[in-house]
């Protein structure tokens, strides 16, 4: 959908909710998430060449594709609040 | 003597897109570079120039100094995806790449592509003279409000440190937009660029309409208005006691636009033959910026009104007609009634919902037009909750409150997150809720809500002017297939998704089932509602949706032939009659023209028995 929630569709989108929750969690802890949709922000998508990689290999399955610092931390599903705090304690 | 920026609005089949087209032909005639845009969906702009136009801008044949331009919806939607998507054409694969432009394809990017591209004509440096020929009043107040109302959604957004998304995209994108936006409103608003021109016709509906117009457009601070009456009975068309019972009510509504309106007013009358042609259009042209016609010019004649004979003789219903109009095996029935502004959908809607329900059935009369006039019709208040006509014992009203309707929704989905979610969560949704997008979507749930309610055993619809009626029930096929999408891009098929699509899944099914629904058209026998009408049949033949009933409005009775002037129109009609029976294969249902308005219960009964027999 084309909104963060869904609820500009026909039904609102739990995952999309879910991770607005996770985000704001994200944000307290001092990172700062950006989240590009491919169909409003395509120049975001170009700029890394990794990213069109792995379209070009699995195609839209890819999606949603996290990078931090430009590596790509977790395709396929948005990551866990713990997920988030291990590339954290990572970095 | 004019500004660059000239709006004709008004109630469908006032003569909008005539009046635009005449002044476009005789500004280009001084030797103006003119452009005229229509933004009606079903434009009728090719129609009266007899010439393709289309989604481009494209030099008007035989006329110097004249370009015309139809704004497509759709060609508007796939231009913006084309231009959204480009940067990762060739890069992704084909297969992926057509799932985001089917994505795109959402309906609230259609509506967006379209407005978008109508701002882009309010900076247009190639022309001295821009005119717009918009579609019938509610949809047109709508886009004007969209740039006011993005505006200000992108300018929230860019202040929200959360992201910053909106529904078109990041708010830090979206600038360039934004100050396009802007740049339409202060256009829009300057007296010295823009100026408003409604046509109206004298009678009541029409009145009202225009009435509430200015309102709207004061509320968005565009102040620069006109008034083209048009329509006008010429005095010597009326030697015989119907037509002067109709002049003397013309001249009761031309004391109510003189005294109800404080803008500038000109006259236009009534010609024996339709408007088509370049030839015409400059003379009509001429007519109205040369010798133009004021209230004036029609005082001297002062008509007693005489009460008209009422009408006897009704004939017994066809079988075939009425199993159109009741329930079959003890289920529902579905009516529709859709067709060009102006061809008198509503009073066909009312006439059929009284004629339904005096058969004994528990009738609904729904209107999905958000101007629409039922209320003025039944001299009653008409709101959002069915309710129980005064005086009746089994006919139900109500309309569509577009405002209302978007609060619901919006409670709705915020109830449900309220017992779900955290604060938080809650606001975020309520920023996302506040999107221009949110309207239609409400607007659409609210339909299949009406359309699905088992309470009745006839709903009838009275539609919105037939560009954005097709769009209203061509959504349901459109969401699903967005949950078909959503369901293989992201997070899998959940409940509520389910049980949406089979919601939709009902009301498609039952508005191609012609043992649950009557499709019908209504319109007068001239050139453009039937050109309208075949055209929008065919597009709902092609989500299977066939149309079942015809009804050709406003027939000149014999008796009234009694001058040249009504004999060239009845010849006119005639011819366009024909045209009808060639051109739909469903039976035709004829109403006449009346002595009076359609106004009030008693003579929307008769008009009922009059089109369907006893």
């Amino acid at each position: 959908m084309c909104c963060s929630t869904g609820v500009c569709g026909p039904t609102p989108d739990q995952t999309l909710i879910d991770l607005q929750d996770i985000l704001a969690e994200v944000k307290k802890l001092g990172i700062e998430v950006v989240r590009y949709i491919i169909t409003q922000s395509p120049d975001k998508f170009k700029e890394n060449p990794e990213v069109i990689k792995l379209i070009q290999e699995q195609q839209l399955k890819a999606l949603p594709i996290t990078s931090f610092k430009r590596r790509i931390i977790k395709i396929g599903s948005y990551p866990t609040l713990e997920e988030f705090k291990e590339i954290m304690n990572k970095a | 003597m004019k500004t660059k920026f000239l709006f004709f609005s008004g109630k469908g089949g006032a003569g909008k897109t005539t009046m635009a087209a005449a002044s476009a032909m005789y500004l280009a005639n001084q030797n103006k570079e003119t452009l005229i845009i229509t933004t009606d969906p079903a434009s009728n702009l090719a129609d009266v120039f007899e010439q393709p136009i289309g989604h481009k801008v494209t030099p008007i044949d035989g006329v110097l100094h004249l370009s015309g331009m139809e704004l497509d919806p759709d060609v508007a939607t796939t231009e913006y995806k084309e231009k959204t998507l480009s940067p990762l054409r060739g890069l992704i694969p084909t297969e992926s790449f057509k799932v985001l432009e089917e994505q795109l394809d959402s309906p609230c990017t259609a509506e967006m592509a379209a407005f978008d591209r109508f701002t882009d004509f309010l900076q247009e440096p190639r022309f001295d003279m821009v005119i717009f020929d918009t579609a019938p009043t509610g949809h047109t107040l709508r886009l004007l409000e969209l740039p006011v109302e993005w505006s200000g959604v992108i300018e929230k957004a860019a202040k929200d440190e959360s992201g910053g998304q909106t529904c078109i995209g990041p708010a830090a994108a979206l600038a360039e937009s934004k100050a396009k936006f802007d740049h339409a409103i202060t256009t829009m608003r300057d007296p010295g660029q823009t100026t408003f021109v409604f046509v109206l016709r004298p009678e009541a509906t029409s009145i009202y309409e225009a009435k509430r117009s200015i309102a709207e457009l004061m509320k968005l601070g565009i102040k620069s208005q006109e008034l083209i009456v048009n329509g006008i009975y010429p005095k010597n068309a009326c030697d015989n006691p119907f037509m002067l019972h109709r002049f003397a009510k013309q001249q009761e509504f031309l004391d109510q636009i003189e005294f109800g309106f404080s803008v500038p007013i000109t006259l236009m009358e009534l010609e024996p033959t339709e408007i088509i042609g370049k030839e015409w259009l400059l003379r009509i042209g001429e007519k109205l910026y040369e010798r133009p016609l004021r209230i004036e010019d029609f005082r001297p004649l002062k008509i007693e009104i005489k009460t008209q004979n009422p009408l006897n003789n009704f004939p017994k219903i066809d079988p075939k007609i009425k199993q159109l109009l009741v329930p079959q095996n003890k289920g529902r029935r579905v009516i529709f009634f859709a067709g060009k502004g102006g061809v008198g959908k509503t009073s066909i809607a009312a006439a059929t919902g009284l004629w339904v329900a005096d058969q004994g059935y528990k009738t609904l009369l729904l209107t999905t037009d958000p101007a629409s006039h039922l209320g003025q019709i039944f001299e009653q208040k008409v709101t959002d909750k069915p309710k129980l006509l005064e005086g009746e014992k089994g006919l139900w009203v109500a309309h569509i409150d577009a405002e209302k309707a978007t609060d619901e929704y919006k409670e709705k989905i915020l109830a449900e997150a309220r017992q779900k979610y955290n604060k938080e969560r809650v606001l975020a949704i309520q920023e996302e809720l506040n999107s221009p997008c949110t309207e239609e979507m409400a607007i659409f749930q609210k339909f299949i809500d009406f359309a699905t309610l088992k309470e009745f055993a006839v709903i009838v619809f009275d539609t919105a002017p037939t560009g954005h009626t097709l769009r209203l029930l061509e959504l349901p096929v459109n969401w699903s297939k967005q949950l078909e999408i959503k369901t293989f891009t992201t997070t899998g098929e959940t409940e509520i998704d389910k049980r949406t699509k089979s919601r939709f899944k009902e009301v498609i099914d039952m508005m191609g089932d012609i043992n649950q629904t009557t499709f019908s058209f209504v319109m007068y026998p001239e050139s453009t509602p039937i050109e309208e009408a075949s055209r929008a049949m065919r597009e709902l033949l092609s989500i299977g949706v066939p149309t079942s009933l015809v009804v050709a409005n406003f027939i000149l009775p014999d008796a009234v032939l009694t001058n040249d002037y009504l004999k060239r129109r009845k010849t006119m009609e005639e011819k366009y009659v024909k045209e009808m029976e060639r051109r739909f294969t469903a039976p035709i249902v004829k109403l006449p023209l009346l002595a009076d308005d359609l106004i009030g219960k008693e003579k929307l009964r008769q008009a009922g028995i009059l089109l369907y027999g006893t």
